[in-house]
């Protein structure tokens, strides 16, 4: 394989990652969420926990994808030793480089929060031998954690706008 | 470093990301869903997010469609090659701009023709036959939708391949 097409199929996969990761926020945001409050409450949870539940695997997916084909890219560029070396800081290109690095490392954090804390409170199910209280507790828990969820998702939203800003500046030099 | 530069190459990057991953999401998300939910419900959500999600897309088909033609115009000489069909840039640039044609015409057909035939009502009144008739055209026009969809999934992967290709000069 030439490097151009090699770097043609590096931007090509990074910008899929990045495009699915956005795209499926914005849809899980504003199209899927409002969709829900028009079906009973029962069937709106199911839904919910059915598409959150394929959003996380597609997630970590593409934030996977978009690690490797911008490592990739990089390479392609010959511009991996920038990682390792003090342009990493000392330069605009390499500053914002730095900034989308460190963004997707908190959407990497703020996932595994939501995958590992957050989703298992949600999808438990109560036993039928619990207590009152123990029931309203379990209620209280599952209600703030998707109060988490949600602020948590749209974070990552914010972020992942502010990833995308850094990245198309890239080619201009960077705006660090 | 040019900032009408880069807001048009964000914007650009913005429409596309939200239309090619909206696209994916739907396809990934939505449908697999519809399975743990009863059809009369399924019916009711796919209408407000059908709704919805076209008139998204179409603002997103929208951004990329001025983002990009503004950021030609205003890029500095030299920063791509010539745009003619001589060269590959200009030839896969074509491809491109005719495959967000494409685009544009199919979201228009779903959010406009497709989508609101799906969700009409039946006439009150209707004898058994006519039902039937009815019943049996929204299948067809189901199909039809997912036909539209899956169709305008792949145009949009291609063109954002062409798309990727354009900063090393293209691929046509």
């Amino acid at each position: 394989m030439t490097t151009t097409t090699m770097q043609i199929l590096a931007a090509y996969l990074h910008v899929l990652g990045v495009a699915t990761y956005l795209g499926g926020a914005i849809v899980m945001e504003f199209v899927v969420g409002p969709a829900q409050k028009a079906i009973p409450p029962a069937q709106a949870q199911v839904m919910g926990l059915k598409t959150a539940d394929r959003f996380l695997a597609f997630a970590w997916g593409a934030l996977g994808l978009i690690l490797a084909s911008g490592l990739l890219r990089l390479a392609t560029l010959h511009n991996l030793g920038l990682l390792a070396s003090t342009r990493l800081w000392q330069t605009s290109y390499g500053r914002t480089l730095l900034a989308m690095v460190i963004l997707w490392a908190v959407l990497v954090v703020n996932g595994a929060i939501i995958t590992f804390v957050l989703r298992p409170k949600l999808a438990g199910r109560m036993s039928s031998r619990v207590s009152a209280a123990q029931a309203s507790a379990g209620q209280d828990a599952k209600i703030k954690a998707a109060a988490w969820t949600t602020r948590l998702a749209r974070v990552d939203l914010g972020i992942v706008l502010v990833v995308a800003l850094l990245g198309s500046s890239l080619k201009f030099g960077g705006v660090g | 470093m040019d900032v009408l530069e880069v807001a048009l190459a964000f914007a650009h990057a913005l429409g596309w990301a939200t239309y090619i991953g909206g696209a994916i999401a739907m396809e990934v998300l939505w449908r697999p869903a519809q399975a743990h939910i009863p059809a009369s419900q399924v019916n009711v959500v796919c209408q407000r997010m059908g709704r919805r999600y076209r008139w998204i897309a179409l603002a997103a088909l929208g951004v990329i469609g001025a983002s990009g033609a503004v950021g030609l115009l205003v890029a500095q000489p030299g920063t791509h090659p010539p745009v003619a069909l001589t060269s590959s840039y200009g030839r896969t640039l074509l491809a491109v701009v005719a495959g967000w044609g494409v685009l544009v015409a199919l979201v228009a057909t779903m959010a406009v023709v497709a989508h609101p035939a799906l969700h009409a009502r039946s006439a009150a009144g209707l004898d058994r036959e006519q039902r039937d008739a009815a019943r049996l055209a929204r299948r067809r026009g189901i199909r039809r939708m997912d036909l539209m969809l899956r169709c305008e999934l792949v145009v949009a992967l291609v063109v954002a391949l062409l798309g990727a290709s354009l900063a090393s000069g293209g691929i046509l």
